[in-house]
């Protein structure tokens, strides 16, 4: 199936031109054998635990083999160090050349600016050597020389230095005199530098410019012409200074792949190594410009350039302007930029090298870490390979030992197990031969039903099963001083023991050792201490070893089961003692068993002895029986005088008793026949006194008739009153109705009473607000008394003023007199209005006393009110008591005619049930006649029987 | 003293017909009193507040007061007339200013009536059985509509021998 398998497996995979995996652990598994399948756990362990969708890492690492796993493990110990040693050592090295490449960097810049900063000195001093030439200042040579000349010496300068574009020399209105080429200079006044020059006392270098909208840069630099001694401005030397001669000084620093630029003071870049980058403002062409710049000074960082759409990584340094004393300080700044992977090459040679070296130490570790810890497993995984043979069944498997080390020992110990396997496995199929046979012995000894045939079986079987000569069994006599063999099973030609009678008396802690079922076993009766007699027994039988195992039944010794080897000394094994004990012990118990069979079969014809002794017994019974019946059969006609006889057996008992049944029988029957006698007298007196209950009956109906009558007179009487007490509660409930009205009167007159409380309580408070108000009147007539009183002592003292004043003023004093009465009858007025005030209040304080008893009578009145009130709710209870009173009457007439009507049906009832009662009595009388003719019968049958 | 009353008197005959003027008060309850108008310079009301009672003083004199910047003595009349005393309880007194010649004072009076011209012929001289305590200070008295006026001088009352102990204390 496999083989099959493969092939198509292969074939396919032939077709399609590819190998497909077959995993081994597969083809291993079909190949095992199937009874290796349980030493086999882990292998079915991992079975079961493929069907989980995604192990984890770490269970996956747990899976890998041991081998892998010491590997990996040797190799992360010997790389890991080297990586991490690499790693800090990069980083070092790393650190330290940035910091090389960066000062580096920053000292070609600063050496950079300082050429530029020297080379403008030279030429600062260029000027002020010009412009202290005699030729321009002394006047004397100035006069004596031409203007041609003074040109020519001017052009000698231009030439030596090679640095100018032209010298010019300009009046102090910005002519040009003197030049050293022939260019027409247009007046140069309005010029800023010129301006500037004129102003300054020294040599000035303006701002880099263009001499027109796309030419080159240029610098002026001037310095002003004093006349030599006196100090007079002459005019103004001017040289023209291309900034092509700055750029040809610092031509080295294009050539070492870095590249600069010189920015002016508003950061305008006016020279460059780039051509393109002349004219830009410096911020525009770098990213980040202001922060290398704000500083001032020497700072280094990456930047990015752009030229038009074209960027490009710079590792650039800016310098200010590096000018000593001598130069004016232009504050042109300087870029010093070099491409980034140029500048940072020696960087990455480092990482490159440090890889690279790290990378092949850790290769070399590895495999050398990888070999080592394969040779350190490979004595293990052997190990494990012979132990999974072993495990599968493959027990001839054994281990090279080589060495005395631990792992030398391990194999050992596995070759050992292997052994001990082996040895276990022959023990194992032994013994399980052995229970096989004794399974056999047992059913056959089960099967077989006599002793002899158990002893016959068993001796026949152990013989060929342990191989020797001669089997016996050998039976007790009761004393334990002899015994018999009772069978025995001999190969032939050796002498035949059955049926002797051994005497071989025992020891009685001989009988107590075989009664514990011990076995007894000699290997060699020659070399072994036996008794003299047991020993001569067994030379007499040609015995040379034997076995001796107990037969017990019921736990005494009855017999032994002797296994002799007559060739030769034999030695028992432990295994065939043991067997041969069991089977000992199976024999004792099968002869239980047959006892017991045989104890069965007599207990069971016992019983039916006692069966058939008991048919017998019956068979008698029934013969008294129909004798007796026999003698009492008279008593069925009635004659009660017959007897039975009497015998000594059960039967005479039951005719015993028969005979004294008849005689109570006999008794009882003439007893009834007396008795039917008296109930036939006492019948007859009977049926008088009923026919008199009848009559009686008839007299009462009539009576019951006549009472019914005056009960309904008694109905119409009570429905009379009914209706009277009706009448009664209608006059009780217009009474009511009249109270309930004077009670809603009275509430009304209450209400009256209380708004005219209300009234007289508000006039009181209106009075006394009268009198309050009167008060304050009377006040003010105090006040106005006091007027008067002053206006009279005024009109005293003018009188007197007046009197004093002399005879002029008299008519004064008349007037004052006059004011004086008025203001008297005015006192005496306002006394009148106080007399007048006092007597309203008198008056008002007199109301407030009468309105006060109103009051007082209000309360009263109201009181009063509550009274009748209180009387009229009284009656109200009284005349609803009376109602109610008249309504229970009325009730009760209406119970009492219903009463009466029950008492009506019940007289109807009573007539009724004394017509009943007298038909009754018909009946009874009837039934009694009846009775007397039954008396008569029973008389009659009675006379049948024979008593006497 | 003497000499002004002489020149009050000599005034007093240079008047018209009408008689002398005289001021009307009551002295206590139901004795009025009048005073010649020349001898009288003012009247008024005197608070309570306004008079300073001086301890150590003879019954009768009640204090001191000012009146436009001079200083009097208060007078109970009624108890200096024998006729009565003073209601002291009210928060006010009626006040008359006596003044003959330089020296003046101050009369509490329970109340001051009005001024009326009186004719010499209608003064009549004292009843006998008139208050004894009167008698040092009346001229005389008048009838007028059934009550007897009694004509008081002020110089007498300015005589009094209990404001004289009391200047020379």
């Amino acid at each position: 199936m496999v083989d099959q398998f493969d092939k198509t497996q292969s074939g396919y995979a032939a077709e399609n031109g590819a190998v497909p995996p077959i995993s081994d652990a597969v083809e291993v598994d079909n190949m095992t054998p199937p009874k290796s399948e349980m030493a086999r756990p882990a292998l079915i362990a991992a079975n079961r635990d493929l069907p989980h969708p995604a192990p984890t890492v770490f269970q996956r690492i747990k899976r890998l083999g041991f081998r892998t796993k010491a590997t990996a493990l040797a190799i992360a110990i010997a790389t890991l160090p080297v990586l991490g040693i690499g790693a800090i050592a990069y980083r070092l090295a790393n650190r330290s050349i940035t910091l090389q490449i960066r000062e580096t960097k920053e000292n070609s810049a600063l050496t950079l600016s300082q050429k530029l900063a020297s080379f403008m000195a030279e030429r600062h001093g260029d000027i002020q050597v010009l412009s202290s030439l005699p030729i321009l200042t002394n006047p004397i040579l100035r006069d004596a020389t031409s203007s041609t000349e003074k040109e020519a010496v001017l052009e000698r300068f231009v030439e030596a230095y090679k640095a100018y574009d032209n010298i010019t020399v300009f009046d102090l209105k910005g002519n040009a005199t003197l030049q050293s080429d022939q260019q027409t200079i247009l007046s140069q006044s309005e010029q800023a530098y010129f301006k500037a020059a004129i102003d300054a006392n020294k040599v000035l270098i303006s701002r880099p410019v263009r001499a027109n909208l796309t030419g080159p840069y240029v610098i002026y630099l001037t310095a002003p012409i004093r006349e030599s001694g006196g100090g007079r401005k002459l005019g103004i030397v001017r040289a023209v200074l291309p900034v092509r001669s700055l750029t040809e000084q610092l031509r080295d620093y294009t050539r070492s792949n870095s590249e600069f630029s010189v920015l002016d003071g508003s950061n305008q870049i006016f020279l460059s190594s780039q051509e393109a980058l002349i004219g830009q403002p410096a911020s525009s062409v770098y990213s980040q410009f202001s922060a290398i710049q704000s500083r001032r000074s020497i700072s280094t960082r990456v930047l990015e350039r752009r030229i038009q759409t074209e960027q490009e990584q710079l590792f650039a340094s800016y310098v200010p302007w590096a000018g000593n004393d001598t130069v004016p300080d232009l504050n042109w700044g300087t870029v010093l930029g070099t491409p980034t992977e140029v500048a940072f090459a020696p960087q990455r040679q480092l990482l490159l090298t440090f890889v690279l070296g790290t990378g092949a130490v850790m290769v070399l570790t590895g495999l050398l870490a990888a070999w080592l810890a394969n040779r350190a497993t490979r004595p293990i995984l052997a190990a494990t390979t012979a132990v999974q043979d072993l495990g599968s069944g493959k027990l001839d498997t054994r281990l090279t030992v080589r060495g005395s080390d631990e792992l030398a020992s391990l194999g050992n110990h596995i070759n050992g197990m292997a052994d001990q396997l082996q040895v276990l496995l022959h023990n194992q199929a032994q013994s399980v031969q052995r229970s096989q046979f004794l399974s056999e012995v047992i059913t056959k000894i089960r099967r077989s039903l006599t002793v002899d045939d158990i002893f016959q079986t068993t001796v026949n079987d152990v013989r060929g099963f342990l191989k020797t000569e001669r089997v016996v069994i050998y039976t007790f006599n009761p004393d334990y001083l002899s015994g018999t063999i009772v069978a025995e099973s001999i190969a032939p030609g050796w002498i035949r023991g059955l049926g002797k009678i051994i005497d071989d008396p025992l020891e009685p802690g001989a009988i107590d050792r075989y009664k514990d079922g011990r076995v007894w076993s000699v290997e060699d009766v020659q070399s072994a201490k036996l008794s003299h007699c047991h020993c001569q027994i067994l030379e007499r039988l040609q015995v040379q070893a034997n076995i001796v195992a107990p037969i017990l039944q019921n736990k005494e010794v009855v017999g032994l089961l002797c296994a002799h080897q007559c060739s030769s000394t034999r030695h028992w094994t432990p295994e065939e003692l043991e067997l041969f004990g069991q089977l000992a012990a199976q024999i004792g118990y099968a002869i239980d068993e047959a006892h017991l069979l045989s104890q069965a079969e007599a207990a069971r014809h016992v019983a039916e002895t006692l069966s058939d002794e008991q048919r017998q017994q019956k068979e008698d019974l029934q013969m008294q029986l129909i004798q007796l019946l026999g003698e009492v059969e008279g008593a069925v006609s009635g004659d009660l005088t017959v007897r039975a006889d009497v015998t000594a057996d059960e039967i005479g008992t039951v005719a015993d008793f028969f005979n004294s049944i008849v005689e109570s029988l006999r008794q009882i029957v003439t007893q009834v026949k007396e008795a039917a006698g008296q109930v036939n007298a006492s019948l007859g007196d009977d049926e008088q006194s009923v026919r008199q209950l009848s009559e009686t009956a008839m007299q009462q109906a009539e009576e019951t008739n006549r009472t019914l009558n005056s009960v309904q007179q008694m109905v119409q009487s009570i429905q009379a009153v009914s209706s009277s007490a009706r009448q009664a509660a209608a006059v009780a409930k217009s009474a009511f109705s009249t109270a309930e009205a004077g009670g809603v009167a009275m509430e009304l007159t209450v209400q009256n009473i209380l708004g005219l409380r209300e009234t007289i309580g508000e006039t009181a408070k209106k009075v006394k607000r009268l009198g309050e108000s009167s008060q304050q009147i009377s006040k003010v007539v105090s006040l106005i008394n006091q007027i008067a009183v002053q206006t009279n002592l005024l009109a005293i003292n003018a009188g007197i003023e007046a009197a004093r004043a002399g005879e002029d003023s008299q008519g004064f004093a008349v007037v004052a007199e006059e004011v004086g009465e008025l203001a008297a009858r005015s006192a005496a007025a306002t006394r009148d209005i106080e007399q007048i005030v006092a007597t309203i209040q008198r008056e008002t304080s007199e109301v407030v006393e009468a309105m006060e008893q109103g009051t007082t009578q209000v309360v009263e009145g109201t009181r009063l009110v509550d009274n009748a009130k209180f009387s009229l709710e009284q009656i109200l209870t009284v005349s609803q008591e009376i109602d109610q009173l008249v309504g229970s009457i009325s009730n009760a007439t209406v119970s009492q005619v219903e009463t009466s009507q029950a008492v009506t049906t019940l007289m109807q009832d009573i007539v009724r049930s004394a017509g009943r009662t007298s038909e009754s009595t018909m009946q009874v009388s009837q039934s009694i006649r009846q009775t007397v003719e039954i008396a008569r019968e029973l008389q009659e049958s009675v006379g049948t029987f024979k008593v006497s | 003293m003497v000499k002004s009353s002489a020149l009050s008197v000599t005034t007093d005959q240079t008047r018209k017909n009408l008689g002398e003027a005289y001021l009307k008060f009551e002295v206590s309850l139901g004795v009025q009193a009048g005073l010649i108008m020349k001898q009288v310079q003012e009247v008024l009301v005197l608070p309570t507040s306004q008079l300073t009672p001086i301890p150590n003083l003879p019954v009768g004199i009640l204090g001191l007061m000012h009146r436009r910047s001079r200083v009097l003595w208060v007078v109970d009349l009624a108890l200096l007339l024998g006729v009565g005393v003073l209601d002291y309880s009210p928060q006010q007194y009626d006040i008359v200013i006596v003044r003959t010649g330089g020296s003046a004072i101050a009369l509490a009076v329970r109340q001051v009536g009005t001024i009326s011209w009186v004719q010499p012929a209608h003064v009549q001289p004292l009843p006998s059985d008139v208050i004894k305590g009167l008698i040092p200070y009346a001229r005389g008295c008048m009838l007028q509509s059934q009550d007897i006026v009694f004509l008081l001088d002020g110089e007498a009352i300015l005589q009094a021998p209990i404001l004289q102990a009391n200047a020379d204390e």
